[in-house]
């Protein structure tokens, strides 16, 4: 049965920007689409396996223009959801360039999607790049940095799970990991510059 | 660093943790120093990238958990699923039956059932026809008139004159006739050992009867051909045979 926790698009919208309630929202949006969007990968010569990955990157793409205000909401979020599930499907089988029948399916799906959008999507890739550079941080340095950036956490309250003597080993844990993400994009200007249209999109 | 803003300030900078003095101060540096202004981005970089980063493993870790859970609960509706289309094709087969049944019932007369199941009998050659009697040669040669004139003038002498005349009969269409010629034998048989042309006589009164359109009567003979597998009818005379010709029955009594 599909709860019903978000009556609303706004206290849907509301909640995927609240760090807070971002996992039931994320669970909520799985139980209402993935089954719709699914069938569309699989009618589309996608197999299980690319509805699911499609699906995860359809969602993680939302939750990021939502949190940046660029869901505009000139549509309802199921017909946002359902563009950003034929574009990034349609983009994903442009690349791996199997027919052309297929290139003139994307072309005509491209313009379905808001511009700003299709920009967003096109920084995919420079996106995975960034999760390997992270990957390279260690767990140690995640753990903190997710704490800080990501779930909202004050130094006080990371201190009780983290294994940190006080909140200046912390915060100076913080200030080094972070550093060492700096410099690794530094080490690597082709991602940098990939970065830098992104984040000129995304400010 | 080309001044006194190190990287740890500048994310301070960035994560709002610096008063608001100082925060102008940074901003001033920046402004005047390019490679300060290339580190600020690239450490904005990191943190949005870090950001990005934690919603996909967000999204990674509740899409493990909400796979796992689907493949692991019953799936609803599937028990429905397979009731509801074995119901469907029940009903279907149901449905045919029906029509069927019907379709047969309406076609259902006494010609359609007697042309199923006659076939003219065939009198053996093994006896010469020295021996034969008039009606046997002219009943192997085909003349059904005239075995039925030979008949009709009482020159039935010998013991299975009744019932070639019988066929004869029944060949040219008179099944009444054809009848009685068969019930004729049979009753000569009832004083004969050797009762020649016993089972025919019975399986072809049987379908005399049907053609005469006396269902009634041909009924319970086919009926006890059909209960004696020795019989050398049985084989012809098959269950769904004897419903048809309930059927028939049935339909001839209201």
């Amino acid at each position: 049965m599909k709860d019903n926790l978000f009556p609303s698009d706004q206290a849907l919208l509301a909640a995927l920007r609240s760090n807070r309630e971002l996992d039931k929202a994320i669970r909520f949006l799985y139980q209402q689409h993935f089954d719709a969007l699914s069938i569309y990968i699989r009618q589309n010569s996608g197999n299980e396996q690319d509805a699911e990955d499609v699906f995860q990157e359809v969602i993680v793409s939302f939750i990021e223009l939502v949190k940046q205000n660029k869901f505009r909401g000139d549509s309802s979020i199921k017909t946002f959801l359902y563009s950003l599930n034929r574009h990034i499907w349609l983009n994903e089988l442009k690349k791996r360039n199997r027919m052309q029948v297929r290139n003139t399916k994307y072309e005509q799906g491209r313009e379905q999607v808001e511009a700003d959008v299709s920009t967003f999507i096109a920084g995919r890739e420079a996106r995975q790049q960034v999760m390997q550079v992270i990957d390279q941080l260690g767990e140690s340095c995640k753990q903190v940095l997710l704490a800080f950036y990501y779930q909202d956490l004050s130094v006080k309250e990371m201190l009780a799970f983290l294994p940190y003597e006080n909140e200046q080993v912390v915060r100076n844990k913080k200030y080094k990991c972070l550093k060492k993400l700096e410099e690794l994009l530094h080490q690597d200007p082709v991602l940098t510059n990939n970065l830098k249209s992104i984040l000129s999109y995304e400010q | 660093m080309s001044n006194n803003i190190t990287p740890d300030i500048l994310i301070q900078y960035l994560d709002n943790e610096l008063p608001p003095d100082e925060r102008l101060y940074v901003e001033a540096q920046v402004l005047a120093d390019a490679g300060l202004q290339q580190q600020l981005e690239r450490l904005r970089m990191a943190r949005q990238a870090f950001e990005h980063y934690a919603i996909k493993e967000k999204v990674s870790n509740i899409h493990q958990q909400f796979m796992q859970e689907r493949r692991q609960a019953p799936k609803p509706g599937t028990k429905v699923y397979w009731l509801r289309t074995t119901l469907r094709v029940a009903a279907i087969v149901l449905v045919l039956l029906v029509v069927a049944g019907v379709v047969q019932y309406s076609l259902l007369d006494n010609d359609r059932l007697y042309s199923s199941h006659y076939e003219q009998f065939t009198l053996g050659t093994a006896r010469s026809d020295s021996d034969a009697s008039a009606l046997q040669q002219a009943y192997q040669r085909g003349n059904m008139p005239g075995v039925i004139g030979l008949y009709e003038q009482r020159s039935a002498t010998q013991r299975a004159d009744h019932f070639l005349a019988g066929q004869a009969y029944l060949a040219t269409g008179n099944a009444v006739k054809a009848a009685a010629a068969f019930d004729a034998q049979l009753t000569a048989n009832d004083t004969l050992s050797l009762k020649p042309y016993h089972d025919d006589a019975e399986y072809y009164l049987a379908l005399a009867y049907l053609k005469a359109g006396l269902t009634d009567k041909a009924l319970p003979i086919f009926e006890k051909i059909n209960r004696q597998p020795s019989h050398t009818y049985n084989s012809e005379v098959s269950g769904w045979f004897l419903t048809q010709l309930r059927w028939l029955k049935a339909k001839q009594s209201r």
